[in-house]
């Protein structure tokens, strides 16, 4: 689970927050009223836009939105799909930029660093690199990124894929 | 089998490099500098590094120790030996001493190390 990405809100009965993907769909229903089948996670759905904008009012913060969070998450499933121990760490800078990173688990050595630039522009890179790919859609900058060779090169460096030899990407 | 005593699996260590982060963001808002204006300042490609080493997650790359320091207007000898002392406190135990010591306002003490900010 990605730790510190969104804010601590009490359960109802029954309801465990034991992964993204149900807190995501617990907080919309929250928000919306919506039930779990009505909401669709498109980032045009009003339920989005409209939990969006209660995250930013409440929280007074450009976090990542649930649905950046949920790609992200999908991401890291990936990486340990394959074989990667990773953790997902995250924070905002100064200006409000929401940055988040993976780390492998066994070392916790920075591996990717993936950040929202202002309100539509996004980064997935190497810290200190200087490389990395940008775009406008997150979803996208995380492909190009995770099959360039230098995304596939820290994928890689996953010290418990590396042992195992099983990551691919 | 050999466990590396400075992986960040170690509670002991995770807690250093938020220290260190802890170092870094008072360097620099002595500074008077944003994290972007920071970034501008050592050559990261993006100011969101800036912010993440500052919660203590990676670390400065050596090669970038000098520049880092420049920026921040600390002598590179005691910006490098400050910085050791989070990021490798085995060799640093070994090289200068204890690190116990606290910080003091105005001049910090980090592991036996006086630190003046200019």
């Amino acid at each position: 689970m990605i730790r510190g990405a969104l804010p601590a809100k009490k359960l109802a009965h029954g309801e465990k927050s034991s992964c993204l993907w149900c807190r995501l769909v617990t907080k919309l229903r929250w928000e919306t009223g919506h039930s779990s089948e009505e909401i669709k996670l498109n980032p045009n759905c009003g339920a989005f836009k409209m939990i969006r904008n209660c995250t930013l009012a409440k929280y007074g913060s450009t976090d990542w939105s649930l649905l950046e969070l949920s790609i992200l998450e999908q991401a890291k499933k990936t990486l340990e799909y394959q074989g990667g121990n990773v953790e997902a760490e995250c924070g905002i800078t100064d200006e409000g930029d929401p940055w988040l990173v993976f780390c492998d688990a066994d070392t916790s050595n920075v591996l990717c660093h993936f950040a929202r630039l202002g309100s539509d522009k996004y980064v997935a890179c190497v810290p200190f690199d200087n490389v990395g790919t940008t775009g406008s859609a997150l979803a996208d900058v995380l492909d190009d990124f995770f099959s360039s060779p230098v995304g596939r090169g820290r994928a890689l460096g996953l010290s418990s894929a590396v042992s195992h030899g099983k990551l691919r990407i | 089998m050999y466990s590396h005593p400075q992986r960040l699996s170690t509670k002991g260590t995770k807690e250093l490099r938020e220290q260190a982060g802890s170092w870094l963001r008072e360097l620099r808002e002595n500074c008077g500098l944003s994290q972007r204006q920071l970034a501008a300042k050592v050559g990261a490609e993006f100011y969101t590094f800036i912010s993440q080493l500052e919660t203590g997650r990676g670390r400065i790359p050596p090669d970038r120790y000098l520049v880092w320091a420049t920026a921040l207007k600390v002598e590179p000898q005691e910006f490098v030996r400050t910085l050791m002392s989070f990021y490798d406190p085995v060799t640093y135990k070994i090289l200068f001493g204890s690190t116990s010591e606290k910080p003091k306002s105005g001049l910090r003490r980090t592991g036996g190390v006086r630190l003046t900010i200019k």
